[in-house]
């Protein structure tokens, strides 16, 4: 019993450093957002000498802040939803399926994943935008996104489709489920901690995508958090202070996320623990 | 007799006139077009500005196009998606690269705008083309940004630095200030300050020659004939970069300083000079309590008479283009009056001037300019003391500084020596294609 | 494998799989195409009409020993973060998901890097090489510490590798917790009854539970760090003089800076083949040996 409560210490102690070793570079960030852009080029480091609260308006209203922040929002979540929802579907076949059709397609998609995005940034513009007409839309964003994302939800979430065993399945359709009630009523809420993982990291990617939006996007109406942190980025100089103070405004709303989802994963594992 | 048919030919007259007055208000079709501006993190004013345009033009909607960082990939997206900007303000290389795809400005309807230019329109146009594809949006000088703080502190209240005229009295000049406890320069290491402004604009000026003999050698450079190492100028240019070097506050680590850094230095007083441009105002007014600063020359050779050794290097960075590929005849002409309005308008120039702190090379200027490097600028400029970098910022290949940048870098790291320096620039030049 | 014979499993392929496929086929494959032919091309980014020059683009690439050497390169970084990234990620895994007072505060603080983003991360890290390790060695009076890191090219690319491993593990942290927790509570019970020590439950029990975490985490590292661009332009652009341009930092200048965009959709093109058949293999092998229940 003593041996354990040391282990315990010194683990705790250990996540303590680790988390010093991970978040100062944010602390930095914080405590740079309260300095004026002057004082952090020429000392990074020391302590705001007054605090400069008023780096946070200017970044709220230079950035136009509700308006990115709700672009953002719509992106984020109809992403989420849609990669969740087709990735999952498409994993449930690649897992349980054997069909060459099916492993070929999915060998290509994991392939897919190496692709470099400014290989086909362009014809994406091309297509979408110059063909099809999407100028200055979400529309195009989403599909695309959705699109970019599949090979990996299918991946994540095939992994972990493999460790429910098919006797699930078996049971289920000997009972006359259809398969549609099958992945959706018994399927999935085993799949809830994956399909949590999962949107934390689609969203985590939409909340800080760059490149795609910029494609997208042209007006400063429907631009999103990470184009309008560029607002603060003159050609030859930046001003740091208030674009810090609109980096912590842009990753708030994301922490909250993930810490509301732990609380998901977790009730995910009681849940879904398989019993015999 | 007479008088009745002047008075019917004078009413005729007054009643034609007031038909011709109808019909021209009557052609103004109400047109859209775009703006796109590389002038990066001033979106704000510029949609201000545009709604003064607006005002004055009521029939011509202006929808804004914001660059954010990757100007160029931003501004090619939307040709690709077929939105493009029907006026742009880039990069000169950028327009003169592109331009099969700009109107020519010299034929539009009423050219009579570029009368008020002084200088800069070289730099919209290429080699044996009398067309003009950019309308001058700034003017730019750089050199040695000097600490006028320190130097009056040293050199006492009346110093002129006008007397600084060679090479070998650069050297005095530098001397003493370190003899009065002051670093005397600092090197920015940064691939472009490096590779664009040392050497690029340095080398291909007028102290390499006229235009045709600076052409000449970049036509020999890129058929693998030329020997650098060989040129006065160049071996000039790496002299006085050696003597900057040696001096350098940054010596012990010359790749770790940061632009906001250098200059910090150089607005306290920690050191008395640096070879950069007025552009650095929009980084130096961030700083509290800075010193009084301006630009002086860099004088290259030792010879008293050499007209040259007075000069700063000059360029006008950005122009205002207007495309034709995309954009209606219509939509291009609003395009031209959207593009002549923000480069010579009082509002237009007043952004420019006020905002970017930026010299303007026209005739025309009324704004007050609050950057006293801008000022040392234009007085240069009135004095017709610049060296024109136009072949190498219109001409040279777009990648020179990206290539050519790390170079120097290692030459300034001491990892490098004169003849190789000068054997990389020649291989870069025959690889081209 | 379900038994489920004929149009049954076809109608399911098309009803849960074809969606999927459509989609990724539009916005990705059809694209990353027409992104092929143009690597065939002789583009200058704006004309409509393009002309074709057929492999000129690529034996230029392959004549280039730029490239390669950038590629090799970006092979060093590749292993280097790899393995870093998931030996770290795999212990903030196993440490994030054993009884720990406040883990969820824990685990929020150490996610933290993923959110900030690649650009910010990467600028912020070069003032701390540049700025603050230079100042402690100063004072201190470490020779070694008093230059920047970044500076010195082989340096340079080991704090490249570090800060990318530091970003990239919290990153795989996400997964390895997600798959430490799904390691089923009885199966570490049963082994320490029989008498398994805490390093053989760690390697008998759960290491093999959380196989498909790990061909899920080195294939996205792998992947990752191959095409890296965020950080290698924030944290270095490619210095010093150019020793620590990765293979994506260099796609990317010749597209945008010298204007060839042929030649870098030829780059491009080359890349993924290399780095598709390395990580397809990668992740067919490691799949074969995962616990199939």
């Amino acid at each position: 019993m003593v041996e354990r409560k040391s282990v315990k210490f010194w683990l705790f102690v250990l996540a303590l450093l680790l988390t010093v070793f991970y978040l100062f570079p944010l602390v930095l960030v914080g405590m740079n957002s309260l300095k004026t852009t002057g004082e952090f080029t020429t000392n990074p480091f020391s302590a705001p000498s007054r605090l400069v609260f008023e780096n946070y308006p200017q970044a709220f209203n230079q950035m136009h802040f509700l308006t990115s922040l709700c672009n953002t929002l719509i992106l984020t979540v109809t992403i989420c939803v849609l990669v969740a929802i087709l990735g999952s579907m498409a994993a449930y076949v690649v897992s349980r399926i054997k069909s060459r059709f099916v492993s070929f397609f999915y060998y290509m998609m994991i392939a897919s994943m190496c692709a470099p995005f400014q290989a086909f940034m362009i014809p994406l513009v091309k297509l979408y935008a110059a063909q099809l007409g999407f100028t200055n839309s979400l529309v195009p964003v989403i599909y695309i996104a959705t699109g970019l994302n599949m090979a990996f939800a299918t991946f994540l979430v095939r992994g972990f489709l493999n460790s429910i065993p098919l006797e699930i399945d078996q049971a289920a359709m000997i009972d006359g489920c259809g398969s549609i009630r099958l992945f959706f009523k018994i399927i999935m809420p085993m799949l809830v901690p994956i399909e949590v993982t999962l949107l934390v990291f689609v969203a985590m990617g939409i909340w800080n995508d760059y490149l795609l939006s910029s494609l997208f996007l042209q007006t400063q109406e429907m631009r999103t958090l990470p184009m309008m942190i560029r607002v603060f980025c003159a050609q030859y100089s930046t001003d740091y202070s208030p674009m810090m103070a609109g980096l912590v405004m842009s990753i708030a709303p994301m922490l909250i996320f993930y810490l509301l989802c732990q609380k998901q994963i977790l009730a995910g594992v009681v849940q879904g623990s398989v019993k015999g | 007799m007479f008088k009745k048919l002047l008075a019917i030919l004078t009413a005729l007259a007054m009643l034609l006139s007031l038909t011709a007055a109808f019909a021209e208000s009557e052609t103004h079709e109400p047109v859209t077009i775009s703006y796109y501006s590389t002038q990066a993190g001033v979106d704000d004013e510029t949609v201000a500005t545009l709604n003064e345009f607006m005002k004055e033009y009521p029939w011509i909607t202006v929808n804004y196009y914001p660059c954010g960082d990757d100007q160029l990939a931003a501004w090619l997206a939307l040709y690709s998606a077929g939105t493009a900007p029907t006026v742009s303000l880039l990069d000169c290389g950028q327009i003169l690269n592109y331009s099969d795809y700009m109107v020519d400005l010299t034929k539009v309807e009423d050219p009579s705008f570029f009368d008020h230019v002084l200088s800069g329109t070289d730099f919209f146009q290429k080699e044996g083309d009398s067309a003009i594809y950019g309308i001058p949006g700034s003017y730019q000088g750089f050199s040695l940004l000097y600490d006028k703080t320190i130097v009056k502190k040293v050199f006492g209240d009346d110093f002129n630095v006008d007397t600084v005229n060679t090479a070998d009295k650069l050297v005095e000049f530098f001397d003493k200030i370190e003899a009065a406890g002051y670093p005397s320069t600092v090197v920015f290491s940064a691939d472009w300050a490096l590779g664009a402004h040392y050497l690029g604009c340095q080398l291909f000026s007028e102290w390499l020659g006229d235009k045709a003999t600076q052409r000449q050698v970049m036509a020999d450079l890129k058929a693998g004939t030329y020997k650098l190492i060989e040129n006065e100028h160049f071996n000039n240019l790496m002299d006085v970069f050696d003597i900057l070097m040696a001096r350098n506050i940054n010596k012990a680590d010359p790749l770790a300083d940061t632009q906001e850094g250098d200059l910090e230095l150089l607005s306290h007083g920690k050191v008395a000079t640096m070879f950069q441009g007025d552009w650095n105002w929009l980084v130096i007014r961030t700083f509290e309590n800075i010193d009084e600063l301006g630009i002086m020359h860099l004088p290259l050779t030792n010879d008293e008479n050499d007209a040259r050794n007075l000069k700063i290097l000059g360029s006008c960075p950005k122009g205002y283009c207007v495309d034709k590929f995309q954009n209606t005849p219509e939509q291009q002409a609003a395009g031209v009056l959207l593009a002549q309005w923000l480069a010579l308008s009082p509002a237009g120039e007043d952004f420019m001037v006020r905002l970017i702190g930026s010299t303007l090379p026209f005739d025309n200027v009324t704004a007050v300019n609050e950057n006293p490097l801008a000022v040392s600028t234009q007085e240069y400029l009135n004095n017709g003391r610049i060296l024109d970098c136009s072949t190498y910022l219109c001409e040279a290949p777009t990648d020179f500084w990206l290539v050519v940048g790390p170079m120097m870098q290692k030459y300034l790291a001491g990892q490098s020596d004169r003849a190789t320096l000068a054997e990389e620039i020649q291989e870069y030049f025959a690889d081209l294609d | 494998m379900l038994t489920r014979r004929g149009w049954d499993t076809w109608k399911l392929i098309l009803l849960f799989f074809c969606p999927a496929l459509f989609v990724w086929l539009t916005a990705m494959v059809i694209p990353f195409f027409y992104g092929i032919f143009i690597s065939f091309t002789k583009w200058d980014g704006i004309a409509t009409e393009y002309t074709l020059i057929g492999f000129a683009n690529y034996t230029k690439v392959f004549n280039t020993s730029k490239f390669w050497l950038s590629l090799q390169r970006t092979g060093i970084y590749t292993i280097g973060t790899v393995v870093l990234s998931n030996v770290m990620g795999l212990i903030l895994g196993l440490l994030l998901t054993s009884s720990l007072k406040g883990r969820n505060a824990f685990r929020t603080a150490i996610y933290v890097p993923n959110v900030v983003g690649g650009v910010a991360m990467g600028y912020i890290w070069q003032y701390i090489f540049s700025y603050g390790f230079t100042r402690i060695g100063q004072s201190l009076g470490i020779p070694g510490l008093s230059t920047s890191m970044l500076s010195d090219p082989a340096k340079a690319m080991v704090a490249l590798i570090l800060v990318s491993s530091w970003q990239l593990s919290a990153y795989l942290m996400i997964i390895y917790v997600a798959g430490f927790t799904n390691v089923p509570g009885e199966l570490v019970e049963a082994a320490r009854v029989d008498g398994a020590t805490s390093w053989g439950v760690f390697w008998n029990v759960r290491i093999p539970m959380i196989r498909p975490s790990i061909t899920i985490c080195l294939f996205l590292a792998i992947v990752r760090s191959f095409m890296v661009f965020d950080v290698n332009l924030s944290l270095t652009d490619g210095g010093p003089f150019g020793t620590t341009e990765l293979i994506a930092l260099r796609i990317y200048n010749t597209a945008f800076v010298s204007l060839k965009f042929g030649n870098a959709q030829a780059q491009a093109v080359i890349l993924f083949i290399i780095v598709a058949i390395i990580s397809v293999l990668q992740a067919y092998f490691t799949q074969k040996r995962e616990v199939q229940m």
